[in-house]
């Protein structure tokens, strides 16, 4: 591909440029700069009028949220919950992309429209009743129904995703492997899944992310045991005297997972979703 | 057909039932059905019937606190209350707002930036990691960092506002400022997204229209609004869709920095609904806002729909 050749001519409009460019990096990166800074400072620190910079590091910000606030267990609850989600979306979403790609379905523009669809209908609007039938059934307050919840929820797009990477796979490798003798279930599980394994990979992180940070029904669907770490900061604010170190703390382990990702998977996400729009 | 060989080994120990269960579970034609039944069953479950669900109950009279009340037949008058109600409409005015302003300017951030980013510079990748930073970060962690940023005594947007000589403000308690401070955040957390996606188009255009313009001698401006940004509008009307329905129904933003204060100036419909039906019980009321959220959501996506639709119908031909 040649590069479009949009030369800046003159020392005064690279100059402009930098300055847009960092004024604009300082927004964005200055927030989480200034939030994960905060949770290593000391007291004095945090309450002044003026900003600090240099500060002596201390990590009793972290320290007291696990030791006093039972911090822990809620981490590992995040945990649990968006690994499993993570688990179910990319095994059941790859079935239902391999089924939608593979076969011609009756009624399939319903089929299509129902999954497409389900992502439009706002949480808001189904937790009233949902809410209601959890807690007849007396599931409310369980990892399992949040994970069924952001699992379900989280899935339609991911079908839509894994649908381009399955459809890239040749059908003779699929016959192949048939008139060998082998099951549709086999051939799923240790040929299809295997061969769509970038696709996996990045439902994976989607997956993870997505129920990571998931808010709405996280709320709603957990009271007490089962909490996840966006829930309890939620609470954390309630108190009467904001506690900025703790929360700051917390926000910070909460960005982590992302922070990190978006790192590693920069490039990839910028070559893929480039190679999505070549595809057209 | 494909060719299958028989994997049954032993049929004599299976009963006429066991018979039908296995032909239901083997037979070939019900293999995709099989496969999409997890996916569909908890769609059905998740998504469908409480939709119903919630659409019925916008019509009766039910505090969920209360299991010895009875549930009554309200019939209209939920929907009456409520659109007669002024903080609906108060709420319904903040979302407007916020949706059209938050989705322009996070649209052309990312466009300016995805546009700057359009040619060779030094350090052109490490600018673009640190950009994309917010991007993936939960919207409780965002709307936290911001309540921190925004906050009247201690907070460091105060700091730099003194720079400018302007006074100490209390952002989020103050009626005009508290809605285009969580503008703000919401803007933060999704232009980097608008600007990745921006960017991947820009550099999945043709050159040709562009070249051949040049030779022509048109200007750089002119090459930009008339060729570059025509080709972008099918990009620009989808990030726009997404934007707007994400931006129609905020509510981690609202209940982290401000719970719909001060004085309701910053209550939106997203968050009126959650209030009725959790925190006043009132199932009626809030499923009447949760349905007015679902219909005008729809309308917005679905142009949407009928895309991602098409995309999926060509992938199976």
């Amino acid at each position: 591909m040649t590069k479009r050749n949009f030369t800046l001519n003159s020392i005064g409009k690279w100059t402009v440029f930098y300055i847009g460019l960092i004024c604009a990096v300082f927004f964005f990166v200055f927030p989480i700069f200034w939030i994960v800074t905060t949770s290593l400072k000391h007291r004095v620190d945090v309450y002044t009028e003026k900003p600090v910079l240099l500060f002596s590091v201390t990590w009793q910000n972290y320290q007291r949220i696990f030791e006093l606030h039972d911090f822990g267990r809620y981490l590992l609850n995040s945990f649990i919950v968006a690994t499993s989600v993570t688990l179910i979306i990319m095994y059941f979403g790859a079935l239902a992309a391999y089924a939608l790609t593979r076969w011609r379905i009756k009624g399939y523009n319903w089929v299509s429209l129902a999954i497409i669809s389900a992502r439009m209908f706002p949480p808001i609007a189904l937790l009233p009743s949902f809410f209601l039938f959890a807690s007849r059934i007396g599931i409310v307050d369980t990892r399992q129904v949040l994970i069924f919840a952001h699992a379900t929820y989280g899935l339609p797009f991911i079908v839509f995703m894994l649908a381009g990477f399955f459809r890239q796979i040749p059908r003779d490798l699929d016959d192949a492997a048939l008139i060998d003798g082998c099951s549709y279930f086999r051939l799923f599980n240790w040929i299809m899944l295997p061969s769509v394994a970038p696709g996996l990979a990045a439902t994976a992180i989607l997956s993870f992310i997505w129920s990571w940070n998931e808010f709405l029904f996280a709320l709603v669907l957990t009271r007490a045991s089962s909490k996840t770490l966006p829930v309890v900061i939620s609470e954390f604010i309630g108190f009467v005297q904001v506690d900025w170190q703790g929360l700051t703390a917390m926000a910070t382990i909460l960005l982590l997972p992302s922070i990190i990702i978006t790192f590693a998977t920069q490039k990839y996400l910028v070559r893929g979703l480039t190679a999505g729009a070549v595809k057209g | 057909m494909r060719q299958r060989l028989p994997t049954i080994s032993r049929p004599g120990f299976l009963s006429k039932g066991e018979w039908i269960i296995r032909g239901l579970i083997r037979s070939e034609r019900l293999i995709p059905y099989w496969m999409l039944a997890p996916l569909l069953v908890g769609l059905a479950i998740l998504v469908y019937s409480p939709m119903i669900g919630t659409f019925a109950l916008s019509f009766l009279r039910y505090f969920w606190n209360k299991p010895q009340q009875p549930i009554r037949w309200a019939g209209l008058n939920n929907y009456i209350d409520i659109f007669s109600e002024s903080l609906f409409w108060q709420a319904f005015g903040n979302t407007i707002v916020f949706m059209i302003v938050s989705t322009g300017l996070s649209v052309l951030i990312g466009l300016g930036l995805a546009v700057m980013f359009d040619r060779k510079f030094p350090g052109k990748n490490v600018f673009m990691t640190l950009i994309l930073l917010p991007m993936m970060t939960a919207p409780v962690a965002a709307a936290l960092t911001w309540k921190f940023l925004f906050d009247g005594q201690w907070g460091a947007v105060n700091y730099f506002v003194n720079v400018m000589g302007i006074p100490n403000q209390a952002w989020l308690a103050s009626p005009k400022l508290a809605l285009p401070a969580i503008m703000v955040a919401d803007i933060w957390l999704y232009a980097p997204f608008v600007f990745l996606v921006m960017f991947a188009s820009l550099q999945a255009l043709p050159q040709e229209p562009m070249e051949a313009a040049r030779i022509d001698g048109g200007s750089r401006w002119q090459i930009f609004t008339r060729i570059t940004l025509p080709l972008l509008v099918p990009n620009f009307l989808l990030i726009i869709v997404i934007r707007l329905m994400d931006t129609f129904r905020v509510f981690d933003f609202i209940y982290i920095m401000t719970n719909g204060g001060p004085g309701g100036k910053t209550e939106t419909i997203g968050f009126l609904s959650y209030e009725r039906t959790f925190r006043h019980f009132n199932m009626g009321q809030g499923s009447v806002i949760a349905i007015f959220i679902l219909v005008v959501v729809l309308l917005i996506s679905w142009y949407f729909i009928r895309i991602l639709q098409k995309g999926l119908l060509e992938q199976v031909r």
